[in-house]
């Protein structure tokens, strides 16, 4: 029925695009170590960039399983606050594996409870997110609270155990952190089935799959890499403090600004690939401004802001009705 | 029911709400056999398939397959019992790839541990392609930068690639193009000689007839006769389909005047990649043609001329104004009106009512003298279309995702149609239609020329094309290839040639 597609042509441009998106990022960057007077492309700086990239990166991965599959969790930064202290407390008890298992164990349970609340309640995830993230920051409040009245504070690594989250340490999960994402998002049934149900829901469906099981599963698989996110969060930071009023919520913009940047990318790297793109690129923006002087908390987020407003349209160009 | 025959239904209901679908349909289906299943939109073909499919369970009656009872509960079991549909609407991810796609909900085979050996799937995709003679598409791109027609393909071949006993096309061909729907034909005939069944659903009755050994017709859910194709005329089944005679078949009338001056000139239309060098010029009150192979731009040009693609060089200017048509909103103050092709996603808004549909083209009519939009206005409008085009719905505030295709189609052509216009542009508008409302269609083309308005007809049917046309534009490869005139008396082969 016809010959060779014209599509097949187009192969040879991807490898074009990807060689220019990379060029382009080194001459911003050149541009930005010119004007923070050869500050920011120095080796030790770098370190930095990557380092403070690796945590948002394990969130946003864990973000593109539960987000492609449609389940918008609100609750992923009060999350992270349990989990973090969860691995801390089992980080103190058992070592460098009570630090790691406690993360997951936390991060799986909870995202698994989202996930049984989301699909049984079927409220819209985002509505419910955001009741599970009050849930989930009382439960940290209550927490503090009871550490602060038995004399104490809530747990705190001191010097111990703090290397998973300092350099190299915390790159080096970066890689088999990437095989892992990449082999289930990209290789298995699971990520399969995540990104049609995500996708079509009826087309899906008529092919045998069980939407609400591949959901469930995007959450599971969402809460092993939050996990092991709030586990380096945990050896990173020492201590975290819980929050209360909704604060933990704006944990996410970062990681969605991310998996924004990696889906306006998507024709020319794999998502996973982009993901680490979006995160270093934005560690290394942030970065940039405080060597520039731009105050963080206050201009720094208006960057961010304006940031999300323009992948957002760069990811959605060629749809009706977008700014080209 | 014997076990000679491969499949069987036996009093099969199923009703959507208080819409009776199908009522107490009977066949027997033989291995080896191409069995057409005709009827008008809203008869209850695609429901029936459906069901066989495991895509609808029936409310009642039995169904067997090789002589023993047949219960498919999804798609997915159907295909494991040997039975494979490609339905009328689209069926891929499209967030996947197309081995991806092709591969879903199977893709078990080709997995080690979990994890899925891509060299190994794309391998199996690309023998499924070259195996049933379909030209491959890109395996590693997403379904949405895909045609309706390479998307169909790939429908195809993922119906094919679970090797079926019994294989379910619900108007495939409407997507093909001239080349494609040969290529089919071809894949058909072998797939009858190695015994397998092969349901075939289409409006084209001259191909129904050729294809097909015998043909079931249903009408309002009913079976109305099963007869063998040998002998049978089209004039015959569009009786029993439509219930009365429908004699004239293009209602075709020359053009008032042949040398009347242009209402819309496209002067060197180049889209990068697609379009070449287009030029050309469409009289007041005559039909013209667009015709070509699935790759020839055809459809793209339709959209260039509606303003919905903007051209990288070359213009499209309309000719009683003078005015430059660069967007969707000079064409629409123009007088210019586009039927696209894809009706579910580029011409409906499918979970909104009829009504909303009908009246959004014309919105500017419905204006009370306050301002605001007058609901009674509105009312009678669609009312008045829904009877015009005989669209079969509870009525106007039925949304259009629970209309049968063709009756989407009619909503579609309804919404545009009813405008003042002075320019249509028609892509594929009979496709999906059953032949009653064609005739319509047909008619209703010819009576718009008299009244001097322009049509250009964009279509992948060439009878539709000869029947109706004035002039036929032969596009190939993105540029004009030959403009053919009425006068020189239309010659299929002599255009085939020129398309290929």
């Amino acid at each position: 029925m016809g010959d060779t597609h014209p599509m097949l042509q187009r192969f040879g441009k991807r490898r074009m695009q990807q060689v220019l998106v990379l060029a382009g990022l080194l001459l911003v960057f050149l541009i930005i170590h010119f004007a923070t007077n050869f500050r920011f492309l120095t080796g030790r700086n770098m370190g930095i960039i990557v380092s403070h990239a690796v945590i948002p990166t394990f969130i946003t991965w864990g973000l593109i399983f539960s987000f492609t599959s449609g389940m918008i969790d609100l609750s992923i930064g009060s999350i992270v606050v349990l989990a973090s202290n969860f691995a801390g407390i089992l980080g103190l008890k058992f070592g460098y594996v009570g630090l790691i298992l406690g993360g997951l164990v936390a991060g799986v349970l909870l995202q698994a409870l989202n996930g049984f609340v989301f699909l049984k309640t079927k409220i819209p995830p985002w509505v419910a997110g955001l009741g599970m993230a009050m849930i989930y920051e009382s439960i940290g409040a209550v927490y503090s609270t009871a550490a602060v009245r038995s004399g104490g504070m809530v747990v705190s690594l001191g010097s111990q155990l703090r290397g998973l989250g300092q350099l190299p340490f915390n790159v080096l999960m970066l890689v088999p952190g990437l095989i892992a994402v990449y082999i289930l998002f990209c290789r298995t049934s699971i990520g399969l089935n995540v990104r049609a149900v995500g996708s079509d829901l009826r087309v899906t469906k008529e092919m045998g799959i069980d939407p609400n099981r591949a959901k469930f599963l995007s959450m599971l698989v969402c809460g092993v890499f939050i996990g092991l996110g709030s586990a380096i969060n945990q050896s990173y930071v020492g201590q975290l403090l819980p929050r209360t009023g909704l604060t933990t919520v704006s944990t996410i913009f970062q990681p969605l600004t991310a998996v924004l940047i990696a889906s306006s990318m998507g024709a020319i790297f794999n998502v996973v690939i982009g993901v680490v793109i979006g995160t270093i690129s934005l560690s290394a923006l942030f970065n940039a401004l405080t060597l520039l002087g731009v105050p963080s908390g206050t201009w720094q987020e208006v960057v961010l802001g304006m940031l999300v407003i323009a992948v957002t349209i760069v990811s959605m160009r060629g749809e009706e009705g977008v700014v080209k | 029911m014997t076990k000679s025959f491969s499949l069987s239904v036996a009093d099969v209901s199923k009703s959507f709400g208080p819409t009776r679908a199908v009522i107490d349909v009977s066949l027997d289906f033989r291995a080896g056999e191409i069995h057409g299943l005709i009827g008008e939109n809203g008869s209850g073909k695609s429901t029936l398939l459906s069901m066989i499919a495991g895509i609808h369970t029936r409310d009642k009656g039995q169904m067997f397959k090789g002589g023993q009872p047949y219960d498919p509960v999804s798609p997915a079991h159907a295909n494991e019992q040997g039975v494979s549909m490609v339905v009328q609407e689209l069926g891929l991810v499209d967030g996947l790839t197309v081995a991806e796609n092709i591969f879903l909900g199977k893709t078990d085979q080709f997995a080690n541990r979990g994890v899925i050996n891509l060299r190994k799937m794309h391998r199996a995709a690309e023998e499924a392609f070259a195996a049933w003679g379909i030209s491959q598409v890109p395996l590693d791109v997403f379904a949405s930068s895909l045609t309706v027609e390479e998307k169909k393909l790939v429908e195809l071949v993922r119906a094919l690639s679970t090797d079926p006993d019994v294989l379910i096309l619900d108007e495939i061909t409407a997507a093909f193009s001239h080349n494609n729907r040969t290529a089919l034909y071809k894949l058909l005939a072998k797939l009858k000689a190695q015994g397998k069944l092969i349901l075939f659903v289409s409006h084209n009755l001259p191909e129904a007839l050729q294809l097909c050994d015998r043909l079931t017709v249903l009408k309002d859910g009913e079976k109305v006769d099963t007869l063998d194709s040998k002998g049978l005329t089209e004039d015959e089944l569009k009786r029993l389909m439509v219930g009365r005679e429908i004699k004239e078949t293009y209602f075709y009338t020359p053009a008032k005047n042949e040398n009347a001056e242009p209402v819309l000139v496209a002067d060197g239309i180049t889209v990068d990649g697609v379009l070449h060098n287009v030029s050309f010029e469409l009289r007041r009150g005559e039909v013209l043609g667009l015709g070509g192979l699935s790759d020839s731009g055809i459809h793209e040009l339709g959209k260039v001329l509606f303003g919905l693609t903007r051209a990288d060089q070359g213009q499209v200017i309309f000719a009683d104004t003078g005015e430059r048509i660069d967007s969707l909103r000079k064409a629409i103050n123009s007088g210019i009106a586009y039927v696209p092709k894809d009706r579910d996603t580029e011409a409906l808004m499918v979970r909104a009512t009829i009504e909303d549909n009908l009246c959004l083209p014309s919105v500017d009519a419905f204006v009370g003298p306050l301002g605001f939009l007058s609901p009674r206005k509105r009312k009678k409008f669609a009312g008045e279309q829904l009877e015009a085009f005989e669209i079969k719905a509870s009525g106007i505030r039925q949304a259009v995702n629970q209309l049968s295709g063709g009756n989407r189609q009619k909503v579609s052509l309804a919404s545009w149609l009813s405008r003042p216009n002075k320019i249509i542009i028609l892509d594929s508008p009979t496709r999906g239609v059953d032949v009653g409302i064609t005739a319509n269609i047909y008619k209703l083309i010819a009576e718009v020329k008299q009244q001097g308005i322009g049509i250009i007809l964009i279509s992948d049917e060439l009878p539709e094309l000869i029947g109706c046309s004035d002039r036929i534009l032969i596009m190939k490869n993105g540029a004009v290839a030959r403009i053919f005139e009425r006068a020189e008396g239309f010659s299929e082969n002599s255009i085939v040639e020129v398309m290929i």
